[in-house]
């Protein structure tokens, strides 16, 4: 009776404890963000991109996007990738062994013939089979790869021993750039020296339901559907709040794999993708920021808030799932990998405030929130529930969510003002207050799940998601 | 009511400490998302509000002000009850941003005659006057908008205040005060360099050679002295004008940077002795290619490339070997171009 009582007085200051540490950091992240976003916005709002775009000293840029079955829109989006406004940069498309006709429709459209050019083998990757260029100087800035299946990191890699420019910035080809995105990503790199800035993410946003022609974006609005929108408020939270505060931590611990830039020699001295983690994205990161701590660097991963590039989210639940079951994998397998970082003072921030974060935040809060579900519905089945706390509690964390979501939305309306359409604003603030008992419960299921997969070694290599095109 | 509220108090004193202080949060909660969407609706509808009247405004400015600029030596009649107006309006705020807006952004898009006006009727309204006071705000941003109208419209009598501001410790600021040095005084302005404490970014180099290379019918100054500064950057920077105006008679000054103690000043001396093919510069540079970094040995052996001849062909065949893939491939193309039918080897396989 004595254990039970001590047990259920742990369980009870634990979850109390941890839901207070939560709020808390929460509203240290936010605080932050909101600092770090009006000191971006008054710093850039002098900057004129118009010198870098003409400029002989512009520094090479080699656009790395690996493609696997996306012969649907492979065309277009390569068409976009090279209309960008930018001096000195080539596009590099790795096709993974696709089993569609994207190879073939690169060749048709871009008049595309073999060349022999020796490859860095740094990193080692699956056989490359071919490389292609065009014998129409209109498109000598395209680059093809065609090697065996090996996963987009494996791509990736085969990319990175390709390119010989000074930075490298990773995307995924479905992806649709604004055309100033390479001068506003590679601008961090140009402006520090006190600290060598190693990479650059940026902003990903939903274009579901925007308008697009000729892979340019038109017109931005509010998706259709509901699943859609809880990712609109889902990506502004994430993007808006979180990541920038921890680039003013300078403690990002992850770069979307959808967009980010990276200073190619780093990249390499690091070893590259990983192929055998599905979260790769935030594999390098962390990799990158250990081996400039262990070479005593000193080092920034630099964050860009404008909203550069634009993705298709997925508009059904079980596309959904494995999204974020994938998510869930990537962040296992990496922190699991890392684990000598954690509360290692040798890292400094990185293992004594971004590592113990995602850990305890990004892997275990799931799993902590299910045990805390599975208490309640103990308490109330031995009949031990207190509801007077029970309700406060319950009360509090959803209007907290709530309250989160809000600094998100008036963040995004303050700055970037994407969503101006009469209602807009109305349409957030109900995804907001039923998120919390809708969405939430779903990626919580969802991150179980993919808890299960790591563990009984379920994998997946592409995670494939059925695509209908931007502007189709 | 007053009863209702008295028993919500009584209950709310009975509630352990724990539940009173989660119901304070709640309360605060609770304001915070009714403000937030309050504010949301509220900063909407005043958005759009103001930019109404400001189109409203820009339409009404705009035609006038593409009129001034268009009038005929005749009308000068026309263009002084302009002028006057356009004096009145100015004493308005909102008017007076409106105006001053169009005139810097139509400043941008004219040249020649066209845009003189503009800087003369900029004068004419006193606007130089409001510039210059944002000038001299204590307030960074605002600081900088002064700098760049001033500089806009060519007004060359701040020369000292913003030569003071070239060591100010807000980098922005002192970019700023960079580029107006360039912009106004051009060539002259370059000075700022004898006297600059800080390092120059890259960003902010190629902001500075962008302006550079618009200066027209000037004599190239001397970069002598400024290849030999304390700054780092500032010799750097220096460097690239060397390359860009094609100063080829100082190399004997790059010859010797090849020996910098800077990484960076090294590379980029390297980089501009091979883009200048200076073939005096061989043998230093192959003497410090063993204990030089990967890096810079890349950079070295790429200028060597661009210098070399036939008697270089054993250094390059020596490269081969080299555990760094990039300085293998510059000396398999070398070599491919020094002895064209004797290179057979598979480079991936070396």
């Amino acid at each position: 009776m004595i254990s039970d009582l001590y047990t259920f007085l742990f369980l009870y200051y634990f979850f109390l404890i941890f839901s207070a540490i939560v709020i808390t950091s929460y509203i240290i992240l936010g605080i932050v963000s909101i600092f770090e976003t009006i000191s971006y916005f008054r710093r850039n709002s002098f900057v004129s991109y118009k010198s870098i775009l003409a400029s002989p000293f512009s520094p090479s840029i080699s656009i790395l996007a690996p493609c696997y079955n996306e012969g649907l829109n492979i065309v277009d989006n390569v068409r976009s990738l090279m209309s960008l406004h930018y001096v000195n940069y080539q596009v590099i498309i790795i096709n993974d062994g696709s089993k569609d006709d994207s190879l073939e429709k690169l060749i048709k459209v871009y008049n595309l013939e073999t060349v022999k050019y020796p490859i860095n083998p740094k990193i080692e990757t699956a056989q490359i089979r071919g490389i292609y260029k065009s014998k129409n100087p209109v498109f000598e800035k395209l680059i093809v790869i065609d090697k065996e299946n090996g996963g987009k990191a494996d791509a990736l890699n085969a990319g990175l021993n390709f390119s010989n420019s000074e930075y490298v910035a990773c995307i995924d080809v479905d992806c649709m750039l604004i055309e100033d995105a390479l001068q506003k990503m590679v601008k961090p790199f140009l402006e520090r020296t006190d600290q060598k800035v190693i990479a650059t993410g940026g902003v990903i946003r939903i274009a579901n339901n925007c308008r697009i022609e000729n892979g340019k974006l038109m017109e931005v609005n509010m998706p259709k559907k509901l699943i859609e929108r809880y990712q609109i408020i889902e990506y502004l939270r994430s993007f808006l709040l979180g990541r920038m505060a921890w680039s003013r931590l300078n403690g990002l611990l992850i770069i979307s794999g959808a967009f980010g830039m990276f200073d190619r020699r780093v990249m390499i001295d690091a070893g590259g993708y990983d192929v055998n983690t599905v979260g790769e994205d935030m594999e390098i990161i962390v990799r990158m920021r250990k081996f400039m701590q262990d070479n005593n660097r000193k080092y920034k991963i630099a964050y860009i808030p404008d909203p550069l590039c634009w993705t298709e989210a997925p508009d059904n639940l079980k596309t959904l799932q494995l999204q974020r079951n994938r998510w869930t994998r990537g962040t296992i397998e990496t922190l699991r990998k890392h684990r000598k970082l954690f509360m290692n003072p040798k890292y400094g921030y990185l293992g004594m405030l971004s590592y113990p974060y995602w850990l305890i935040y990004e892997r275990l809060a799931p799993i902590v929130e299910v045990i805390g579900l599975f208490f309640l519905g103990y308490l109330y089945y031995i009949g031990a529930i207190n509801w007077l706390y029970a309700w406060s509690f319950i009360i509090v964390a959803y209007l907290f969510s709530i309250t989160f979501s809000m600094a998100a939305i008036l963040s995004e309306e303050l700055t970037y003002r994407q969503y101006t359409k009469k209602g807009d604003a109305l349409k957030l603030l109900v995804v907001a207050l039923i998120e919390p008992f809708t969405f939430h419960i779903f990626t919580l299921y969802s991150a179980l799940r993919g808890n299960l997969d790591y563990y009984t070694k379920k994998k997946g290599k592409w995670g494939d998601m059925a695509r209908k095109g931007l502007g189709s | 009511m007053k009863e209702f509220l008295n028993d919500l108090i009584s209950i709310y004193l009975s509630l352990p400490l724990l539940i009173q202080v989660i119901w304070v949060v709640i309360f605060v909660e609770l304001i915070l998302i009714l403000s937030s969407f309050i504010h949301l609706n509220l900063l909407r509808s005043r958005y759009q509000n103001k930019m109404k009247e400001h189109q409203k405004l820009t339409d009404k400015y705009q035609e006038i002000l593409i009129n001034y600029i268009y009038f005929t030596e005749d009308e000068i009649d026309e263009k002084n009850k302009t002028t006057k107006l356009l004096k009145i309006a100015i004493k308005n705020k909102s008017d007076r941003k409106v105006i001053q807006n169009l005139i810097l952004t139509l400043h941008d898009d004219l040249t020649g005659e066209l845009a003189e006006f503009l800087e003369t009727l900029y004068y004419d309204l006193g606007l130089v006057q409001y510039s210059l006071k944002k000038m001299n705000s204590p307030v960074w941003f605002i600081k900088i908008k002064g700098i760049r109208e001033v500089t806009q419209m060519k007004v060359k009598d701040v020369y000292t205040e913003t030569l003071m501001l070239i060591n100010h410790k807000n980098q922005l600021l002192r970019s700023e005060a960079q580029l107006t040095m360039v912009k106004l005084y051009q060539f002259e302005g370059l000075k700022f360099l004898d006297t600059l404490d800080f390092p120059i970014t890259e960003w902010q180099q190629i902001l500075l050679i962008e302006e550079i290379q618009s200066i027209r019918n000037q004599e190239i100054p001397n970069l002598t002295n400024w290849l030999y500064s304390k700054n780092d950057s500032v010799i750097c920077f220096s460097l690239k004008l060397v390359k860009l105006f094609n100063q080829i008679q100082m190399k004997d000054d790059l010859i010797k940077l090849v020996q910098h103690p800077s990484e960076k000043v090294r590379r980029t001396a390297i980089d501009i002795l091979g883009y200048f093919r200076i073939l005096e510069a061989k043998t230093i540079l192959k003497q410090i290619f063993k204990n030089s970094a990967a890096e810079t040995q890349l950079f070295i052996i790429q200028a060597l490339s661009q210098l070399s001849d036939k008697k270089d062909i054993p250094f390059f065949e020596k490269q081969l070997n080299s555990a760094d893939f990039d300085i293998k491939k510059v000396a398999y193309d070398t070599l491919k171009d020094l002895k064209p039918f004797l290179v057979t080897i598979n480079l991936n396989k070396v």
